[in-house]
């Protein structure tokens, strides 16, 4: 019964709407992720009543196979905001293959100073692209999916909280150049605060999200190949 | 809603084939995605208007975001036996990603908010 599909489904849900309230609660603060919180709850359900985590996984796929239909699905609020593109085409292009760059980059070198293993440094370099993307990214070079997914989401986190002091303190203003930073950087967590800044700033940033959700996919192989060994 | 279903499935199902026959390491969930951003733009082209998504989809890409965070919790669970390893580097991991996050905001935000000289004085001149 322990590993039923329809427990460990509930559970799984339960933990996710509870971490939605706590948010809702906390008014929307990035630092009460649902789905961090989720899995702190499920994790410690799963270590409390010695359930497997194979099983668990096994029994949630429902849930887990949604990812890749819910990313094809990006290419709808994508398509929607294609014009946009259009005026700002060639600096938006180069804002986000330099940007993605400087993500997985500066991953690699932040991680190596800090003195991480190769596998840690494969978990960091795909981090900001949305999480079911940056996930499979790892999977594919050689890091680890599981630390990839929280990491990621830490660092969408990270995104709402100090995206707006860094571009305050570098002087960006513009709202679609804000927008499409943060959701460069931080993807969908910082587009949530992104919209809190205005509508444009979180149109924007819906769109970098999307964008450099295959950008990353592209080049995290070609980058991490030249500067990992 | 059957058929909506479906395309996702059946358009990240051909991206996977199309990342192993071309021995790509992207996603195919990321191919599919711009797979149906070029289906999406083929039809707005065919039916004359530029921003026709099916209702259907729609709303099936609504429900699927609006709980997104849902989706990651069965592999973010994975992080159990792993627990180890991130409580002991901890602090390098939140520091590089403090980092790089700030790095990489700075960077895109620089970049996308440069406007040529030739847009603004266009701009100006269409104002006078």
């Amino acid at each position: 019964m322990w590993h039923g599909p329809a427990l460990l489904l509930s559970l799984t849900l339960g933990a996710y709407a509870t971490g939605v309230v706590l948010q809702r609660l906390g008014r929307q603060h990035p630092l009460l992720n649902p789905t961090l919180i989720a899995i702190g709850i499920v994790a410690g359900a799963l270590v409390l009543f010695r359930v497997d985590y194979g099983g668990y996984f096994l029994a949630v796929q429902p849930i887990h196979v949604l990812l890749g239909p819910a990313v094809v699905a990006l290419a709808v609020p994508l398509y929607c905001r294609l014009p946009l593109l259009r005026e700002r085409a060639p600096v938006l292009a180069i804002a986000l293959i330099t940007g993605s760059m400087t993500a997985i980059a500066s991953s690699l070198a932040a991680g190596w100073w800090f003195g991480l293993s190769r596998s840690m440094l494969l978990s960091l370099a795909p981090r900001s692209a949305t999480t079911a993307v940056s996930m499979a990214i790892a999977g594919q070079i050689g890091g680890i999916p599981a630390i990839t997914a929280v990491l990621t989401v830490v660092t969408g986190i990270a995104g709402a909280l100090i995206g707006g002091y860094v571009l305050n303190a570098i002087r960006i203003e513009d709202p679609a150049a804000r927008g499409f930073a943060m959701g460069l950087a931080g993807h969908g967590i910082a587009t949530a605060r992104a919209f809190q800044e205005s509508e444009t700033a979180g149109t924007f940033s819906g769109l970098a999200m999307a964008l450099n959700a295959l950008v990353t996919a592209m080049l995290t192989p070609f980058v991490v190949r030249l500067l990992v060994h | 809603m059957l058929y909506a279903v479906l395309a996702l499935i059946a358009l990240q199902c051909l991206g996977d084939v199309m990342a192993a026959v071309a021995s790509l390491p992207i996603p195919g969930m990321a191919i599919g995605m711009m797979l149906l951003v070029c289906g999406l733009s083929i039809r707005g082209w065919w039916l004359g208007s530029q921003r026709a998504v099916p209702d259907v989809l729609n709303r099936l890409a609504g429900s699927l975001h609006g709980h997104f965070g849902l989706l990651f919790v069965p592999a973010g669970v994975g992080v159990v036996g792993n627990i180890d390893r991130l409580a002991a580097h901890a602090f390098a991991l939140l520091g590089a990603v403090l980092l790089s996050t700030a790095a990489t905001v700075a960077v895109s935000a620089t970049i996308a908010g440069m406007r040529s000289k030739v847009t603004r004085s266009a701009d100006s001149v269409a104002a006078e």
